[in-house]
């Protein structure tokens, strides 16, 4: 060979070996990385330049068992709704799971919620898959392709926790290769709300209710009742869980709506023992009142030992009174001697309780002046003070109502002596400027008591009143001529009203009874307050009807056992010449104000 | 003993015989005196001075303290400058009445506008006897009472008043429409009963009555209001005015403190409970008087007249007009709205079409693959 030819030929040797090293990567490249099936390639195109090379097989038996394969899941099992820390599940509440899964032959499938993540597949049971730990739930037989759920109860793990993994596995019903999938804990185990684990929500604990701050008056708006429930949640996922108390007057509470009757109070709170507060509404009857404790969660998980009881006790309070009037407001116009004593009145249309209008049981009251010493606290005295026991006071009837009534009226009476302080404004009268006041006591079954006096008093009038004892003024018998020498007649005035008494004396001529124009005229009448011998009696009557006010010591009564009375003596001259016969004649006492003897 | 001294001793005895008689007939008569006579209050006067022109009238009870027998009162004033202003309601004789020991008697003053200024003074003496029948022998004893008259004629005025007492009734809550808000604020009000005596000499009313309403318990006060328009009480009378004060108070009981003024000064304060009862809940029910009704009657006229002279001048179409011009902006925001909800739904449904081609074919190619493998 040539030296040029084995040049050339030295010098072509890298080309080549580089070009066959690039055709033969490519080559294999197609080959093995793009899969390029170039007998395929070739066969579809009917490439009419490139022909497949035929190859001519020897005879072979190849076998295989194509076992059969488990179910396989579409997408992501999910809790349906998903459970959250702030959202969680109830103990004993359901929970449930949704997964949609494919088998490649067709074969119906079971969801099975395991607790771990293993399970047994039964290859010939296809209702006895089970799982290796707990079995949470496990679905139907559900078609392939469509959508199984389970629905399981929300079980408490051991130990207590706050969330519970779940692990979820399609196993097929192949009659006799069933099988189970892979585990699969949801889109986002530990993260995804619709992933496992779920959220348990345990129930609070309620063990007891007591009232903290007790014995309240009733209506106490601004004092009110404590009432706190000993409670315990220890979940503290999502935040420490809210614990709902709701104190119910009597038996029955539903966790949606509360209280089935009334509801004293309720209230929230995420530290353990929730209290609230109540008042009584107006009135409260005084008494211990029992109450029923219900507890709750946020999540409306209500407390394994509802419900609670305690009392709590309502404070009798005293009445009140007020509103007082005496002799409804008019002045009293007394009776006089001699009479049935006047009839007054006391009352208040407002003796008020606030445990009850039938929580009183009884007043008393008392009439006085308002000067008398000790005024409501007076002792008995017909001049100035007319206490009156609960026998007479009585309440009006249908004034109290029931126990939703606070009120009442009472009315007192008593009689009020002629001789009962006059307060008008009778001249020179001295208490002119004084009045009548009355006060009402009222008390309750406890004995509490309230008092009130009037604010406005009423006057008693004075009553100007006598009688005299006598029908005629005695003259005995005297002949024409003569007079009645040192014999008096005697009157007596009684004092029958409350003031100081003068008498008006008018007297009359006598007319004789024959009617024969004969008369014994009134001047020939004389009288004293003492005794005299006619014609030194101290008035000498100038003439017929006029009124003569004699000074008689007839002071104001200040007691009715004792007569308040004054003689008035009479005298009479008989003219010469009159005949003799009965004359007749009429002298008229006249009540009149001693204003100047008060 | 002669026939004399027999005598002499015969006479002895009937002298002491009919002084006895007479003894005895000093004490029967001593027990069958007539009864007590009385009269309260004693006197005609009024507690301030009066003008000249002005009525007076003064309530005198004349009492008895047997009434057995039928008597009659006789009048005689005895007040010679002012006789003329004083007339008694019962006449100046009038009858007691058997069983009747309480008389009443009304003095009425009746002062002339001429009047001169000064006091007056007299009296008025009643003297009472049995009614037709003639006194017996010897000198009788009649009984009788004097008033007093004292009048202070005056040109000064004297305001003066004390309250008697008060109370605040029950009431109920109005049934419809008394309860509806256009009448409920007129005649829906808690009223307080307050009785004034006028001790002055003109008309006097409170210048302001006030009501606080708190609960039963007195510590939350629920209203408070006043009223200045008080009737006025005459002179020297005593009488019942009422204080009324608006209130939205539901039906409950309530503690009602008062406070009556004089000027500026409180002449009075108390305080009751008061129930307001739901409606129907009184026993005699609510009068809400003629004006309820006046005024239902009033706003029915009102409304009808007003739509008479709507229809009377033809106004329908003018105020259509005006308020479709005015209401332009709220059409075109009606307008637009519409206008997007019908393209929202438009879009929603054809995006559903769109999805719903897109199964349908998937389904189809899902299918024939099958086909295909099958064969």
């Amino acid at each position: 060979m040539p030296k040029r030819i084995k040049r050339q030929i030295k010098k072509s040797v890298p080309f080549f070996i580089i070009i066959s090293l690039i055709i033969s990567s490519t080559a294999m490249g197609l080959f093995f990385n793009v899969d390029y099936n170039i007998y395929n390639f070739f066969n579809d195109s009917e490439s009419p330049v490139v022909s497949l090379p035929e190859v001519q097989a020897d005879t072979a038996s190849t076998t295989v068992e194509v076992q059969n394969a488990p179910p396989s899941m579409s997408g992501h099992p999910a809790e349906v709704p998903a459970s959250t820390s702030t959202s969680p599940i109830n103990i004993g509440d359901t929970l449930t799971i949704t997964v949609e899964a494919a088998d490649g032959e067709g074969d119906s499938y079971y969801l099975i919620i395991c607790s771990s993540d293993s399970i047994i597949a039964s290859a010939t049971d296809h209702t006895s898959h089970t799982c290796t730990d707990t079995t949470f739930g496990s679905s139907t037989l559900t078609a392939t392709g469509v959508v199984a759920t389970t629905t399981f109860t929300v079980a408490d793990p051991a130990p207590s926790a706050e969330t519970d993994e779940w692990y979820a596995f399609v196993c097929d019903d192949h009659a006799t290769q069933a099988d189970c999938s892979n585990s699969s804990q949801g889109s986002s185990p530990g993260s995804g709300d619709n992933s496992s684990p779920f959220y348990i929500n345990h129930a609070p604990v309620l063990t007891g209710v007591s009232t903290t701050d007790d014995n309240k008056d009733p209506g106490n708006t601004g004092d009110h009742f404590v009432v706190t429930a000993t409670t315990t949640d220890d979940d503290v996922m999502g935040g420490s869980d809210e614990v709902h108390l709701y104190i119910c007057g009597s038996i029955g509470w539903d966790v949606s709506t509360g209280c089935t009757g009334s509801e004293l109070c309720h209230s929230t709170s995420t530290a353990p023992n929730v209290s609230c507060t109540f008042a009584t509404g107006t009135p409260a009857i005084d008494a211990d009142y029992e109450y029923y404790a219900y507890v709750k969660d946020q999540h409306d998980f209500v407390a394994a030992d509802n419900y609670a009881t305690s009392t709590y006790t309502v404070n009798n309070v005293a009445p009140t009174v007020s509103n007082v009037v005496i002799n409804s407001g008019a002045d009293i116009i007394l009776n006089m001697k001699g009479m049935d004593e006047y009839f007054a009145t006391t009352s208040s249309t407002s003796v008020s309780d606030n445990n009850g209008c039938a929580d009183i049981v009884s007043a008393t009251s008392t009439i006085y002046w308002s000067n008398v010493a000790s005024e409501y606290g007076c002792s008995q005295d017909d001049d100035d003070c007319y206490p009156i026991a609960s026998a007479y006071c009585t309440i009006l009837s249908g004034s109290c109502e029931g126990s939703s009534d606070a009120n009442l009226t009472y009315t007192c009476s008593t009689t009020l002596a002629y001789h009962a302080i006059p307060t008008d404004e009778s001249t020179g009268n001295t208490a002119s400027s004084t009045n009548w006041l009355a006060g009402i006591t009222a008390f309750d079954d406890d004995g509490a008591y309230g008092t009130a006096t009037s604010v406005s008093g009423v006057d008693v009038a004075t009553l100007t009143a006598l009688d005299v004892t006598e029908e005629a003024v005695p003259y005995l018998m005297i002949k024409s001529g003569d007079n009645s020498g040192d014999y008096n007649a005697t009157t007596t005035v009684v004092n029958y009203g409350n003031s100081p008494l003068d008498a008006g004396v008018d007297v009359d001529n006598m007319d004789k009874d024959d009617l024969t124009a004969n008369v014994i005229e009134a001047e020939n009448q004389e009288f004293a307050t003492s005794t005299f011998t006619y014609g030194n009696g101290t008035w000498s009557v100038e003439q017929a009807s006029s009124t003569l006010q004699v000074d008689i010591d007839a002071v104001r009564p200040v007691t009715g056992a004792l007569d308040i009375s004054d003689e008035i003596y009479w005298g009479i001259y008989i003219p010469v010449g009159k005949p003799s016969g009965t004359y007749t004649g009429t002298s008229t006492f006249t009540a009149i104000l001693d204003n100047d003897n008060w | 003993m002669d026939f004399f001294d027999i005598l002499m001793n015969w006479k002895k005895i009937k002298i002491n015989i009919l002084l006895l008689i007479i003894i005895f007939n000093c004490f029967v008569l001593a027990q069958n005196a007539q009864a007590g006579f009385g009269i309260s209050p004693p006197y005609v006067k009024t507690s301030k001075p009066i003008f000249p022109g002005s009525h007076f009238e003064q309530r005198i009870t004349l009492l008895r303290s047997s009434a057995d027998e039928e008597m009659e009162a006789i009048i005689k004033i005895n007040a010679p400058e002012i006789a003329d202003w004083i007339t008694i309601d019962n006449g100046e004789v009038f009858d007691l009445p058997k069983d009747q020991l309480r008389v009443p008697m009304v003095v009425k003053v009746d002062v002339p506008n001429k009047a001169e200024i000064g006091n007056y003074q007299g009296y008025i003496n009643i003297q009472i006897a049995p009614k037709g029948r003639n006194q017996g022998g010897g000198v009788a004893i009649a009984l009788g009472a004097r008033i007093d008259i004292d009048l202070n004629i005056t040109n000064e005025t004297f305001l003066d008043f004390t309250v008697r007492k008060f109370d605040i009734p029950d009431f109920e809550m109005l049934k419809k429409p008394w309860s509806w808000k256009i009448f409920s604020m007129f005649f829906y009000r808690v009223k307080a009963a307050i009785t004034i005596k006028n001790t002055g000499n003109v008309k006097a009313a409170p210048t302001k009555v006030s009501l606080e309403v708190y609960d039963l318990t007195k510590t939350i006060l629920f209203e408070s209001s006043a009223d200045k328009k008080i009737k006025k009480v005459e002179p020297f009378t005593t009488e019942t005015v009422y204080a009324s004060f608006p209130t939205k108070l539901e039906a409950g009981q309530y503690w009602g403190k008062i406070k009556v003024y004089k000027d500026e000064a409180i002449v009075y304060k108390d305080e009751t409970i008061f129930t307001i009862r739901p409606p129907g809940g009184l026993e005699n029910g609510t009068k809400l008087g003629i004006w309820s009704w006046i005024m239902l009657f009033g706003i029915v006229s009102f409304i009808l007249l007003i739509i008479f002279i709507l229809i009377k001048i033809k106004i329908w179409r003018y105020i259509y007009k005006a308020v479709y011009i005015i209401s332009w902006p709220l059409r075109i925001v009606w307008k637009k709205i519409f206008q997007t909800w019908k393209r929202i739904k438009k879009a929603f449904w054809r995006k559903m079409h769109q999805k719903a081609e897109k199964y349908k074919k998937e389904s189809f190619d899902g299918k024939e693959l099958k086909d295909d493998e099958d064969e």
